[in-house]
């Protein structure tokens, strides 16, 4: 055999064991045994809140903006909870329909009274080398944030609120906080003479168990004051609780993903905790980040995301909480400018100062 | 009751409760949406500086807690403006407003006019002395107040009739969500926006007060506004409302009101000191040898020529043909603080 013969098989036998070495179908993974499945809040069309309604995407894939690939999971489930807990301390959970929007899968979650609410999406792969992958997608959040909202809601929902009399959603055992309520609300109906929406609580579907082995939880109170995950804002340290059956995972990688694909990696302490702070955005006051943390347990594989929604409010951020208070920059020179200017040419023009 | 004393008991209500009555749950702008800039409805941060606790009436809402200390706010339910209902509320109670009231608004209750007459107060007692304006800058000042109130008032009527025109809803409310929707003169130009707001320190979270030092600055060619501004109260009183668009829109209905101002020649002995007293320096007012309604486009109808005038009945303030208050000799000896 001539020599660049044999040196040209060579070279294709390694492209061949190459090839073959990386074929998923050769190697005995696919190519969804990188997946994971997650929500998204729509945030382009709007901010992810909204006074009865919360809208959350499914997504399946290995980033944000991957294609949508959930159609490729036969079964999967939705559920929701209020944070009602039963007589054992757990939470009571509610099954939630899918909904097709487009070539997108959502749920939708609605309430009439301002609830803290959590939804988690449910669903498992049996992969061709004999593993199950077990996707859990997470988030909470609080619904009904800004009553003034209601009219845009209205025209984005439509027919779904309406516009009731009040005594269609009163109850018809008056109690003392509900006379009161009625006398106040007609009265101040009768004052603004505007819409009244309201909706009545969807019914609940059937309270089911959820049991989710690998857990990723958020403290609904950040650390630095008592608030809540509705004012999330940036630079809030956020903590998160890694568990799997209950107990702590410790010095375990989250890897924390933007809405960009950007990666991060934050490590549990031995406790199981690890505290997040999320970077200013230049451009966007609303973002969401997802939390991705996988465990693998003899064939089955647990992958988790939490996805986190995070909000700018002007009110509750100081943005120049770091600068001492006179040595702003711009706004302040140019008052200033402006008084010392006033101040020398009312001194000028007015000739004398005192009477 | 003295009148000045009725007029400063209601001057600094007003100010407690329009500023800090946020705090205790009196959130009119839920309430009561008529005094509110009908361009905030969709608005978190704007305060309006006819209402500067609006800004906390969006803000502290939002605190689940606060939420549930405020007197007329409810979990359950949520009563919604469309657009063309809230000017149409906003230009409709300014309306009664002055029919009923005239401009007291501007001398009685306007938080910012407050302000001034204190600013004013500090001025006279440290005995500097009044800048005088001449009536050729009164006039200029006048054109400056018809730019400001254009500013003001051009970008809610094309809202308006971009609603009542049905352009598609969604774009409506993309605007609407906008915040530069609110009028020009609001983010470029109204220096209560930002002289407001350090004083609006919130009692309820003292931790943000640095918050709201800093939005002072915040808003820059409005900080160089406000810089001249509060320059020239100190300076001359009521300077501010020499250039307010708010008195502007009142002018627009004033002459229906049924409050009026009424001057009888014939006991007018043209002493001044209506003029004198008068804090926007309305000349007229003793000049004018012909006329029995008296009220001018500046006047800001605190009542100070009234008190100070020293002839028996004429000068009067009239609700229809009921004289409510009329000058007297009397009075006007009684009055412990003179012109000035």
């Amino acid at each position: 055999m001539r020599p660049t013969l044999s040196r040209t098989a060579i070279v294709l036998f390694f492209i061949a064991c190459f090839i073959l070495l990386y074929n998923p179908a050769w190697a005995g993974y696919s190519a969804q045994d990188d997946y994971y499945l997650w929500l998204e809040y729509d945030i382009k069309n709007g901010p992810p809140d909204s006074p009865f309604f919360k809208l959350l995407y499914i997504y399946y894939g290995k980033r944000p903006g991957d294609k949508n690939n959930l159609q490729l999971l036969n079964k999967v489930e939705a559920f929701y909870t209020f944070g009602a807990k039963d007589a054992s301390g757990r939470d009571i959970y509610y099954k939630q329909n899918i909904i097709k929007l487009g070539d997108r899968y959502a749920v939708k979650v609605q309430s009439s009274e301002r609830r803290w609410c959590q939804v988690v999406v449910k669903a498992a792969r049996s992969a061709d080398n004999g593993r199950i992958y077990d996707y859990t997608a997470k988030t909470s959040f609080f619904i009904l944030g800004h009553l003034e909202q209601a009219y845009l809601d209205k025209l984005q929902y439509g027919k779904e609120v309406h516009p009731l009399p009040i005594w269609m959603t009163m109850p018809l055992k008056v109690t003392l906080s509900d006379a009161k309520k009625r006398i106040l609300t007609s009265w101040r109906s009768i004052w603004r003479k505007g819409d009244l929406y309201a909706i009545k609580d969807k019914e609940l579907g059937p309270a089911a168990s959820l049991d989710t082995k690998l857990d990723i939880a958020l403290d609904r109170e950040r650390l630095d004051e008592p608030d809540n995950l509705d004012h999330l804002i940036y630079f809030s340290p956020l903590r998160f609780m890694v568990s799997f059956n209950g107990k702590p995972l410790g010095l375990r990688n989250v890897r924390v993903v933007s809405e960009e694909g950007i990666e991060k990696q934050i490590t549990t302490d031995r406790s199981g905790e690890c505290v997040y702070i999320a970077g200013k955005q230049k451009i966007n006051r609303d973002f969401q980040e997802l939390f991705l943390i996988e465990d693998i347990s003899g064939a089955r594989v647990y992958r988790n995301v939490y996805t986190v929604p995070f909000k700018d409010y002007d009110l509750f951020y100081d943005e120049y909480a770091q600068f001492p208070l006179f040595e702003l920059r711009g706004g302040f020179g140019i008052f200033l400018a402006a008084f010392i200017l006033a101040v020398l040419a009312s001194l000028y023009l007015r000739g004398r100062f005192r009477a | 009751m003295k009148i000045f004393r009725l007029r400063y008991i209601l001057q600094i209500v007003s100010f407690v409760v329009l500023l800090w009555g946020g705090y205790f749950g009196l959130r009119f702008a839920n309430f009561l949406p008529n005094w509110t800039c009908p361009l905030t409805v969709y608005e978190k941060e704007a305060g309006c500086y006819l209402m500067p606790l609006q800004r906390l009436q969006y803000g502290v809402r939002r605190d689940p807690q606060e939420e549930l200390a405020g007197v007329f706010c409810f979990r359950d339910y949520s009563v919604i403006w469309k657009p063309w209902k809230t000017y149409l509320t906003f230009f409709g109670a300014i309306f009664l407003f002055v029919l009923l009231s005239n401009k007291s608004w501007c001398g009685w209750l306007c938080p910012f006019g407050t302000l001034q007459d204190g600013i004013s107060g500090v001025r006279k007692r440290l005995k500097i002395r009044e800048t005088v304006f001449s009536e050729g800058t009164k006039k200029q000042i006048k054109v400056v107040r018809n730019i400001f109130f254009a500013m003001f008032i051009v970008p809610v009527l094309v809202l308006l009739f971009s609603e009542v025109f049905m352009l598609p809803n969604q774009k409506l409310v993309q605007y609407a969500r906008f915040p530069h929707a609110r009028p020009f003169y609001c983010n470029l130009v109204c220096p209560a926006k930002t002289i407001m707001r350090p004083i609006e320190a919130n009692i309820a979270r003292p931790e943000r007060y640095s918050n709201n030092m800093h939005r002072f600055f915040m808003y820059k060619f409005s900080a160089f506004i406000s810089g001249i501004v509060l320059v020239g109260i100190f300076f001359r009183r009521r300077f501010f409302c020499y250039f307010c668009p708010i008195l502007a829109l009142l002018n627009l209905f004033h002459r229906a009101s049924f409050l009026r101002l009424k001057k009888k020649q014939s006991s007018c002995t043209r002493c001044g000191n209506c003029w004198r007293a008068c804090p926007m320096d309305i000349k007229d007012i003793y000049e004018n040898k012909k006329d029995e309604d008296i009220e001018r486009g500046d006047c800001v109808f605190c009542l100070k020529c009234v008190e100070n005038c020293p002839e028996n009945n004429t000068l009067s303030v009239k609700f229809f043909k009921w004289k409510l208050f009329v000058s007297a000799r009397k009075y006007f000896f009684n009055l412990k603080s003179r012109i000035k």
